[in-house]
């Protein structure tokens, strides 16, 4: 089991593709445990044919028309009316914006590249240093898995067995709670980099009558998504259909910035993008068999409760151990591998499983900001086009603050819970 | 020692997987460690589906079927034990298990390379839960219903004139709230965890299917256990389905006269007017052999 | 040529194909749910199938392309002399390990021929065979990728460990 493990991470730092570095020492593991052949692509199988996972590619394709589409340039433009005139205007742009994009996409990677390619470059346009403006794209990225819908929430509540709709919904408040932090952060950073950019003028009534009536089907997206979940409407996976369908008709016919011969090309890209990170959960299926079959959970819960009993203090291991594995691995290759060894030892402390889904989602966002691997770093430093190291000098202090946010949201589960609990009882 | 794994789909806590760690602690006292059953609960192995076929690749796994699947690896004569409607009690359902009938389909089971461990645990009756009662079968006509997915509950429950749906069960708790539905079916326990009588007070006590699991392994790994362990492995896991139904049926009335407490009105249908509206389809069923439905009542001894 | 032009256009047209098969079966489900008050028994368990077969045709796609997500690592440690046998190492690790999933895919398919996908009534062979096709694909894919590296073994491009660029900048 050892073996196996390291056997992972030395060929993912090798460079291996992630799904191989898993898929190669777990053929290995099958055969060495003399289990019959056929099991291990079974299990390999069995990692996709699930139909909830179809929310995925649903989520995936919605996401790419959004970008599109120019459902995310309105969302955009209503951040820049409600926002833009205050300090540090287009910074703060940035988070709002993020929140609002948040709430069509699923996933963090693509919130962060549209706010790169929009609101960054027109912060550098406007006079504020690069990597100030890439770490604004980067770190509001982590809204995206946060606010409903999220295809990390899917990925937990399916392995654990979860309500997915009361997980979108314990997502929401803090949202809001990290949406805050970092705004306050962006007035931190101003002040400490004695950024000195002349305020915008405020967006006039007319304005932003102008501009929430023109982002008006973006904007009734997340009630689309609310009425259907809380109706009870749909499942899951079938509300990622429909919202594919509505991001479709808004662009198409509504805003008409979508041509009906570019979806031939969105879908193919949307497949592409989905069997990539299904790959890798594929995979992941089999590494989930193994761990269970060598009962791995059960040691390590046992390890843990050696350590301590008190759920607090068991967290605040938990929340660090995981930042550490987030500075090698992120999102979902972590989260399936963690979510079935996890769960049974929440189980057993009394730990709510939808507050501890929240958790468990945002402290593995927060590894796709922290190096070496850390995609949303990569995304906006090569959007904005800035090095690591004027990246670097923001990023800390806003980082920080995301620091705090987790937390707050670790220490205080009604953040998370209160919303769901209002909603479904 | 050697280790045998028992994955089941049910949550830890369910009653099936405390009688199993309770059958793991006897099989270990009695073989003197010998043969140790770890249990893998919740579907940590995989889905029911998938553990079944596990069995069958030959994995050291013992796991737990209904005899709907079973169907599959032995004979597909055995869906009638979970064929809606023709079974009045566990009485009539054990007969059947007793017989020659079932023997031979046990033996087609171990020439397929599955053995079935214990084929006695019975777990419980289904019913209807709706929003309203259906104590005639003309009650049910275009009534929306879900079902699982599972051909003989549609043919049947088509048969009594509902328009079936098809959903996930998890949804079906707020399906039945939307009126997405109007009634359910399941058995008595799914129906008080998942709280359908919230939105559906009526439970409508059809009985229609007198489920039964069995604890099935696979027959190369079997036998190559000693005779001492096999012997002692198959004497527990038939006492734990004893165990396992009775305290299963005890559950079953304390599950109802909580919910009676909570205001479900619980209705008493004509099970014979049910009885003459499904039965008929069952005469040449597609998946069984011919006349077997008339074998079968042979053996209970029962009119049609 | 003409079927290694086929496999490649088959690998980009199939997944995205099926993508869009699969939501307008979700879609026209729900829909039949609420107007017609009718549902598919078997829509969802058929477009599990296609998204099977999506996936693991999709990844052999990626394979070519080296589309697949990996990090940099320690590999920028590694001297320029010894890339060449690191990009060997992976594509024959590779090749090995896909030839092995053909294999046992392949068994696993043939044993399906008794489980049905429920309410469709399809042996799951058919599901299943996607596990073999693709994965006999991803073997050729980086057997050829070997051949690439021993021919232009001097300036073998770090083509797997290029990171996340966007092609729009
Ligand atoms: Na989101
Ligand atoms: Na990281």
């Amino acid at each position: 089991m050892t073996l196996l493990l390291i056997g992972i991470m030395v060929l993912i730092g090798l460079g291996m593709p992630i799904a191989f570095a898993v898929l190669i020492p777990c053929a290995l593991y099958f055969v060495a445990a003399g289990l019959p052949e056929a099991l291990f692509a079974q299990r390999i199988a069995s990692g996709t044919a699930s139909f909830p996972m179809l929310a995925i590619p649903f989520f995936v394709l919605a996401g790419e028309i959004m970008q599109r589409g120019g459902i995310a340039r309105r969302l955009i433009d209503v951040a820049r009316v409600s926002v833009g005139h205050m300090r540090g205007g287009l910074a703060q742009v940035g988070v709002l914006g993020g929140a609002l994009i948040s709430a069509v996409s699923g996933s963090a990677t693509a919130d962060t590249a549209i706010l790169s390619k929009t609101v960054s470059r027109e912060m550098v346009r406007e006079g504020y240093p690069r990597g100030f403006a890439a770490s604004v794209a980067a770190v509001a990225g982590v809204l995206g898995p946060m606010i409903p819908p999220s295809i990390m929430m899917i990925l937990y509540g399916l392995m654990a067995e979860v309500s997915i709709g009361r997980l979108f919904m314990a997502g929401v408040v803090p949202g809001i709670v990290i949406g805050i932090a970092l705004m306050i952060a962006n007035l931190l950073v101003m002040r400490q980099h004695a950024i000195e950019i002349p305020l915008r003028p405020k967006a006039t009534m007319a304005d932003l009558v102008q501009a929430v009536r023109r982002g008006f089907w973006a904007l009734m997206f997340p009630v689309f998504v609310w009425v259907g979940l809380r109706g009870g409407l749909f499942t899951p996976t079938e509300l990622g259909a429909f919202v594919a369908l509505y991001c479709l008709v808004v662009s198409v016919f509504v805003y008409k910035e979508l041509k009906l011969e570019e979806l031939p090309a969105i879908f193919q890209e949307s497949a592409l993008l989905t069997a990539i990170i299904m790959f890798i959960l594929a995979s992941s299926t089999g590494l989930n068999y193994a761990i269970a079959w060598e009962r791995l959970p059960q040691t390590i819960a046992n390890w843990f409760l050696a350590t301590s009993d008190n759920k607090f203090v068991i967290l605040m291991i938990i929340n660090v151990l995981l930042l550490l594995l987030g500075l090698a691995l992120e999102g979902p290759p972590l989260l399936i591998i963690l979510t079935p060894i996890l769960v049974p030892l929440m189980t057993g402390l009394g730990v709510d499983l939808v507050h501890f889904g929240v958790v468990l989602v945002f402290n593995l966002t927060l590894g796709a900001l922290t190096p070496p691997v850390a995609t949303l770093i990569f995304v906006a430093s090569t959007i904005v086009g800035c090095s690591s190291s004027e990246f670097m000098r923001y990023f800390w202090v806003i980082f920080g603050m995301l620091l705090l946010s987790l937390l707050i949201i670790t220490y205080i589960p009604a953040i998370s819970l209160f919303l769901p609990n209002l909603i479904y009882g | 020692e050697t280790v045998l794994r028992i994955g089941t789909g049910q949550a830890a806590a369910e009653l099936q997987n405390v009688i199993l760690q309770d059958v793991a602690a006897r099989v270990k006292e009695r073989t003197g460690g010998q043969l140790v059953l770890q249990l893998f609960p919740g579907g940590q192995l995989g889905s029911e589906r998938d553990v079944h076929e596990q069995v069958k690749m030959g994995a050291p796994i013992i796991t737990i079927v209904d005899s709907g699947y079973f169907a599959n690896y032995a004979n597909k004569d055995v869906g009638i034990l979970s064929a809606p409607f023709v079974f009045k009690d566990y009485e009539e359902v054990t007969k059947v298990l007793k017989s020659d009938l079932a023997k031979s389909w046990l033996a087609q089971g171990e020439k397929n390379g599955i053995k079935m461990l214990a084929f006695n645990w019975f777990f419980g009756d289904r019913h209807i839960v709706g929003r309203k009662g259906y104590p005639k079968v003309s009650d049910l006509a275009h009534v929306k219903f879900r079902l699982a997915p599972i051909p003989i509950y549609i043919d049947s429950f088509k048969a009594l004139g509902v328009s079936p749906v098809t959903l996930d069960f998890a949804e079906v708790y707020s399906a039945l709230q939307q009126g997405v539905v109007d009634a359910a079916e399941g058995p008595t326990g799914s129906i008080y965890s998942s709280k359908l009588y919230e939105p559906a007070p009526f439970v409508t006590k059809t009985g229609h299917v007198k489920q039964v699991l069995g604890l099935m392994m696979n027959k190369t790994v079997f036998d190559s256990l000693p005779a001492d362990q096999r012997a002692i492995l198959i004497e527990e896991m038939l006492a734990g389905g004893e165990r396992y139904s009775k305290q299963g049926a005890d559950r079953q009335g304390d599950l109802q006269a909580q919910m009676q407490k909570a205001g479900v009105t619980f209705v008493t249908p004509d099970i014979e007017g049910y009885k003459a509206a499904v039965l008929p389809i069952y005469k040449d069923y597609k998946d069984w052999s011919p006349g077997l439905l008339d074998k079968v009542r042979a053996i209970v001894g029962a009119q049609m | 040529m003409l079927i290694k032009r086929l496999v490649q256009r088959a690998e980009n047209f199939l997944p995205g194909f099926l993508l869009a098969l699969m939501t307008v079966l979700v879609i026209i489900d729900v829909l039949c749910r609420y107007i017609l008050n009718v549902s598919f028994a078997g829509s969802a368990e058929l477009a599990t199938a296609f998204f099977v077969w999506l996936v693991f045709i999709g990844s052999a796609g990626a394979v070519r392309k080296l589309q697949h997500i990996g990090i940099e690592g320690f590999s920028i440690f590694i001297p320029q002399a010894g890339k060449p046998w690191l990009h060997l190492f992976m594509s024959t690790a590779i090749l090995v390990v896909s030839l092995h999933m053909t294999r046992i895919g392949y068994n696993l398919s043939m044993n399906s021929w008794d489980r049905e996908i429920d309410m469709v009534g399809i042996p799951y062979f058919y599901v299943y065979l996607a596990i073999p096709i693709s994965f006999a694909l991803m073997a050729i894919h980086s057997a050829a990728q070997i051949i690439d590296i021993l021919r232009n073994w001097q300036d073998a491009e770090c083509v797997r460990l290029k990171t996340y660029t966007d092609p729009e900048v």
